[in-house]
């Protein structure tokens, strides 16, 4: 009995719980400009900043160094374009997909500069260095869900290790199980995961890690889609968004940011209150969300 | 054609159960996901050329996965 009792002692101090104080600390940031409230359909980290897009449409720039925000509304659209995915290359182009089969180019002021059609939909953008990452449909069953390309070349594909298309009942069942997102990456190596899963995949192009976290298990935590957001910060070391159960008025959110240290331990975690939209940028000590009030909140380990 | 339709409905069903599952709690807006895709294949199934429909099938696919991950990814 005694050991039993111990044995749970331990285990409790061992692991962050609903109970346990974080060290976390949070404060809001004063930024010049604000990040408006439009739908965000697309986010890219890259040269010290990170680009959102919105579907109203906006491209947004922050500086999470500089303390800026800057809005321009997206120009050069035809009437039948509907913006999705962000991708920032390391010569710093920015990509979406103005629908599926089409691929334009955004230059830092929201024009629309480029367009490149596209054989295969594509239905999720990402990026990893110098090739664009995606979601192509139709995906073969047990295949893997996500290749890359360079953007100017869309017929050199190369599949993605990690994340394979989970067998379905129907052609139609594809869409629920098997959408993917993707986080924050840290130089080629890009976190993704299953939408409606716990795990997450990271992968450089080469080889694929699959992680789980018991953090995302607690109470408190939307089950049936546990993950929202992700930054990789090294190796290991990653700020994983939690999705919050769903609220009437602001829908899915993340409530809990959890901190994932050096040697892959869930370290500490904190409730969000207001809830995040998403990650806007993160160190391995810092991490910049944005609230559900339009608050650009920074968490920090000291 | 219509035989068409239902059959690709009724094929849905499943995939629509786990939507609703996960869709249960997401902005309101995504409840008109599945009603948009009805209209579509609707609309769809009235091309006269096989290929056309298939095509057109294929594009309320993509439509309605279009609105489905603004409710699900969309921030």
């Amino acid at each position: 009995m005694r050991t039993i009792v111990t044995i749970t002692v331990l285990l409790t101090l061992c692991s962050p719980s609903d109970g346990m104080a974080s060290t976390l600390h949070k404060q809001p940031v004063t930024f010049a400009g604000v990040v408006p409230s439009a739908l965000i359909v697309g986010r890219a980290a890259c040269q010290g900043a990170t680009w959102l897009l919105t579907e109203k449409p906006q491209l947004i720039r922050v500086s999470a160094t500089a303390h800026t925000v800057s809005v321009h509304d997206v120009q050069g659209l035809r009437p039948e374009d509907r913006l999705w995915g962000l991708a920032c290359l390391t010569d710093g182009s920015l990509w979406t997909l103005p629908s599926p089969r089409m691929l334009a180019r955004l230059d830092p002021n929201g024009i629309v500069r480029e367009r490149q059609d596209i054989r295969l939909p594509r239905v999720g953008l990402f990026a990893s260095g110098d090739r664009l990452l995606f979601q192509q449909l139709p995906a073969m069953i047990e295949a893997p869900v996500l290749a890359t390309s360079p953007a100017r070349q869309p017929f050199d594909v190369r599949t993605w290790p990690g994340l394979r298309s989970r067998p379905t009942p129907s052609r139609e069942d594809e869409l629920a199980n098997n959408l993917v997102n993707c986080g924050i990456a840290a130089g080629a190596s890009v976190p993704c995961w299953f939408v409606n899963d716990a795990q997450i995949v990271v992968s450089d192009g080469v080889s694929a890690r699959f992680r789980r976290f018991a953090g995302l298990r607690a109470s408190g935590i939307d089950q049936s889609a546990p993950i929202w957001d992700v930054a990789l910060v090294g190796p290991e070391r990653l700020w994983l968004l939690a999705t919050a159960p769903a609220s009437g008025k602001d829908g899915r959110t993340g409530g809990r940011l959890i901190l994932v240290n050096d040697r892959g331990v869930e370290e500490d975690q904190l409730m969000l209150s207001p809830t995040a939209r998403l990650i806007v940028w993160a160190t391995p000590t810092r991490c910049l969300i944005l609230t559900v009030r339009g608050e650009l909140v920074e968490v920090s380990t000291q | 054609m219509k035989n068409t339709i239902i059959k690709r409905l009724v094929q849905f069903l499943p995939a629509l159960a786990i939507a609703v599952f996960i869709l249960s709690d997401a902005r309101p807006a995504s409840a008109g996901c599945f009603m948009k895709l009805k209209d579509c294949y609707a609309q769809a199934a009235n091309q006269m050329d096989w290929l056309d429909l298939w095509l057109n099938g294929l594009d309320c696919e993509l439509d309605f996965t279009d609105c489905v991950r603004r409710a699900i990814i969309g921030r």
